[in-house]
């Protein structure tokens, strides 16, 4: 399978994928101010083209090397436990480089624009910049901990970035609940690495590199397996902001736009459904765990969309939609299907980037207004950012021949036939919400009239080309990119075809098609009723707003989030705070500083009484000598 | 001949009354003469040795101790002198400055 | 002799020298513990020696043993090095007294 090598990989390829913008981050960060705004940004959008470039070639020679590997030094060499810094690019890999590669370019490029009124502009593209690279860090990685590395690393940027505009200090706090929820998660991930590494050196395996493991990984008992994979998924609850860690995703909303599309919708976010397919075999093993990602993942899908259902804020309702979107793929997951599960990583990336770099176009049109009910009839004036808003709508609605349609409807088709009935008809269910959802937004924002005060009003303007080209290539990657995956009946799953040396065989289906077709109808039935509801509430009337007081109970529920972030608030927040409250004003003081100062208290104390016996008289010394020689003369005698 | 004990005993007991005056005395010259008395008698160990074991380096070591003692004497005495210009006083209870 | 002489009038003179009038007063406490600890000195060496044996027949006194020829010989051959250092030694000593008895101007 492997052919004679291309001369290029003389100059180990690999690495310099995220080298490039490693280096290019570095350079910005010491000389970005000196360059210049615009120069800076386009050195940092030019670093992630390279990157692309690459990715593109090492996707290109893939079928003819089999797997592309790298290996740049050896980072940990502990006995017989060694841990290599370095790279390999399988297919599945090879997905994931064109996805951040790609969206991650084109996001940069709409940067350019949306970020070029703003004084930190420079400090932006540093972070994004380095994003990138701990993101590729992830995804190329050939062993857990590499993996990890760069699991923190994007949880860094994603930190610095949703408190990008620090000066409001809401911000900032959004970037700690980021960062912390994070780090709860991660406790997991590493733990499950701990016992991981524990459990297979008990058996005399030491590693952490994916070929190794997938060969030996069958050794531990299922026991064991499924405590790893449990632990391994708390970490993907808390990255892909799943229940019930998924708190800090609406509130990273407070970063820039182009933050919200790449690392809360595109990349970083699906990095866990990345980790679980990485692991795949681990997680085969253990059917108890993928039962419990199927049932929380369909969950966090339902649960999602029912609060996106009333929430005002035009980027809120994006995240609430994202995090119901990566529900649907963790019960992707759940049911074995890993290729389904990846497919809407890749689509998800393209319709969910479009809406969001979408939106920014309208915030960045109507002069930073987020409120939905404040806009209204910009389809005029906007014609660029609304037929791409359309086309993006459709796919996240599942209309057939978009990619969702092709993506949102495999899952649900695998949930089905592995025969989960009821996550199938919750699947369903939200499927129909985010219709709904989705174009109660559309057509807030883009129908009707203008509801927009003054000053938005006399702001209104189509965003520069910079901001649409990636909006309209992305929009053409929303109808396109789920062709890939197409049932049997019409021209096949390339996909899954493309991920076999990964993913392995999936196996084949022992329904009908007719049947399936009966499945893709009733979703369909659903996404229409959906977007018929939706039409009738906001769509004639235009300016139909929220019923501002009361509307019932639900609507209350729904629209305050279930209240999660206040009983988080209750049951977790405060005990924690009264605690370390009582640590930091008890323990500290009286034990730790009181142990402290006592050693030294009681050294003094001993010295004190040990003094007097410096009189300072002579004699008295010589009387000391002659005690000790006694002593000494009487044990040595003594032994004669 | 006498024997060796009778020396060995002699030379402890000149021994210790040397050490009773060192640690007792309170005339600095005293304190001095008493340590040339424990010289002495480690010298008389010496030889008494010396003579039993036909030996005649024990004397060649008396030889050296002697030297030794008359040295330090000497030098014991000056400082001796020194002192007592100072202080007016001979009494070593007296000169207690290094006290806590 | 000569050295316990010359020890003693070195004393007289020092004693003539300094003149000091006042006896010394005797504190009761301190006497009896340092006659206490000198004699258990004493218990602990004395019994040590108390014993039967005897070494090697004593060597008797002959002309020649002891004699200052068998001490000279025995002096500059096996240890002319000590004896070079104690006359550096005491060329120091004289040296030192001379200085810390010196009279201040």
């Amino acid at each position: 399978m492997v052919s004679p090598e291309p001369s290029i990989a003389a100059y180990d390829l690999l690495r310099w994928i995220p080298l490039i913008p490693l280096l290019v981050s570095g350079f910005n960060l010491f000389f970005g101010r000196a360059l210049g705004k615009q120069t800076a940004g386009a050195l940092a959008v030019a670093a992630v083209g390279a990157s692309f470039a690459l990715a593109s070639y090492v996707f290109w020679q893939l079928p003819a090397r089999g797997i592309w590997r790298d290996m740049v030094y050896t980072w940990i060499e502990s006995g017989s436990f060694q841990v290599n810094f370095s790279f390999q690019v399988d297919a599945l890999t090879a997905v994931m480089l064109l996805i951040v590669t790609g969206i991650g370019f084109l996001i940069h490029l709409y940067s350019l624009g949306y970020m070029a009124h703003d004084d930190g502009m420079v400090r932006f593209f540093v972070y994004l910049n380095l994003f990138i690279f701990f993101m590729l860090l992830l995804v190329m990685g050939d062993n857990l901990l590499i993996l990890f590395v760069g699991w923190e690393g994007v949880g860094l940027c994603s930190y610095l970035l949703i408190g990008f505009w620090h000066h409001d200090h809401n911000n900032t706090i959004a970037g700690n609940k980021a960062f912390i929820v994070n780090r709860i998660g991660d406790l997991g991930f590493i733990l499950g690495i701990f016992v991981l590494v524990t459990e297979l050196g008990r058996q005399g395996i030491w590693t952490l590199d994916f070929g190794e493991l997938q060969t030996h990984v069958k050794m531990l008992d299922p026991a064991t397996i499924t405590l790893i994979t449990v632990l391994l998924f708390i970490g993907a609850t808390g990255k892909s902001a799943q229940l019930p860690l998924f708190v800090w995703l609406p509130d990273a909303m407070a970063g820039p736009t182009p933050v919200s599309a790449l690392i809360h919708a595109a990349t970083m976010v699906t990095a866990g459904v990345y980790m679980t397919a990485r692991l795949h075999f681990l997680f085969a093993l253990a059917p108890a765990t993928l039962a419990l990602i199927a049932v929380i993942g369909a969950a966090t899908a339902f649960f999602a969309a029912t609060v996106a259902l009333t929430q005002n804020d035009i980027k809120k309702v994006l995240a609430y939609s994202t995090v119901s979107q990566l529900g649907y793929m963790f019960l992707a997951v759940g049911v074995g299907a890993f290729g389904a599960a990846i497919l809407h990583v890749f689509t998800h990336a393209f319709f969910k980037g479009c809406l969001f770099l979408g939106s920014g176009s309208v915030i960045h049109a109507l002069g930073g207004e987020q409120d939905m009910r404040k806009m209204g009839g910009l389809k005029a004036h906007m014609p660029v950012t609304y037929w791409t808003y359309v086309i993006a709508t459709l796919a996240i609605a599942g209309v057939p021949f978009t990619a969702g349609f092709f993506s949102k409807d495999l899952i649900l088709w695998q949930t089905f036939s592995h025969g989960e009935m009821v996550l199938w008809t919750i699947g369903l269910i939200t499927a129909g919400m985010t219709t709904f959802y989705m174009f109660r937004q559309l057509f807030m924002v883009f129908h009707g009239e203008c509801r927009a005060d003054d000053h938005a009003k006399a702001h209104l303007h189509e965003s520069p080309a910079v901001m649409t080209l990636p909006l309209m290539i992305l929009a053409a990657g929303s109808i396109f990119s789920g062709w890939l995956g197409a049932p049997e009946y019409l021209w096949g799953n390339r996909w899954d075809h493309w991920l076999e040396p990964v993913l392995g065989a999936v196996e084949a289906h022992h329904e009908s098609v007719s049947t399936e077709i009966i499945v893709t109808l009733i979703t369909l039935a659903v996404v229409v009723s959906g977007f018929l509801l939706a039409y009738v509430k906001y769509g004639k009337a235009g300016t139909s707003t929220e019923p501002q007081t009361g509307g019932g109970v639900f609507y209350q529920i729904s629209f305050n989030k279930f209240y999660v972030d206040e009983a988080y608030d209750l049951l977790l927040v405060r005990p924690f705070t009264v605690l370390s409250g009582f640590f930091a004003r008890v323990i500290d003081p009286w034990v730790i500083d009181g142990t402290v100062n006592g050693v030294a208290a009681t050294a003094r104390g001993f010295s004190n009484v040990w003094r007097f016996l410096q009189t300072g008289n002579v004699q008295h010394y010589a009387a000391m000598f002659l005690t000790g020689a006694l002593a000494l003369l009487a044990y040595f005698l003594g032994q004669l | 001949m006498v024997p060796l004990n009778y020396y060995l005993i002699l030379s402890a007991v000149i021994f210790a009354i040397g050490v009773i005056g060192v640690l007792i005395r309170r005339n600095l010259i005293v304190v001095l003469m008493s340590i040339e008395l424990m010289l002495n008698a480690v010298n008389l160990t010496f030889i008494a040795f010396s003579r039993y074991l036909g030996s005649v380096e024990g004397q060649v070591v008396v030889f050296f101790v002697m030297a030794v003692a008359a040295a330090e004497a000497v030098i014991g005495l000056a400082i001796v002198i020194s002192v007592f210009r100072h202080r007016q006083s001979l009494d070593p209870q007296e000169m207690q400055l290094l006290k806590w | 002799m000569v050295y316990a002489g010359a020890i003693m009038v070195l004393f007289l003179f020092v004693i003539m020298f300094l003149n000091p009038v006042d006896l010394e007063r005797q504190r009761g406490l301190w006497w009896g513990f340092g006659t206490i600890l000198s004699l258990m000195l004493a218990c602990v060496l004395i019994p040590m020696f108390i014993n039967d044996e005897s070494p090697a027949d004593p060597v008797a006194a002959t002309d020649i043993f002891g004699s200052p020829e068998m001490l000279a010989k025995s002096l500059f051959n096996d240890f002319v090095l000590p004896f070079e250092i104690a006359s550096v030694l005491l060329l120091v000593a004289i040296i030192g007294a001379v200085v810390l008895a010196k009279r201040e101007h």
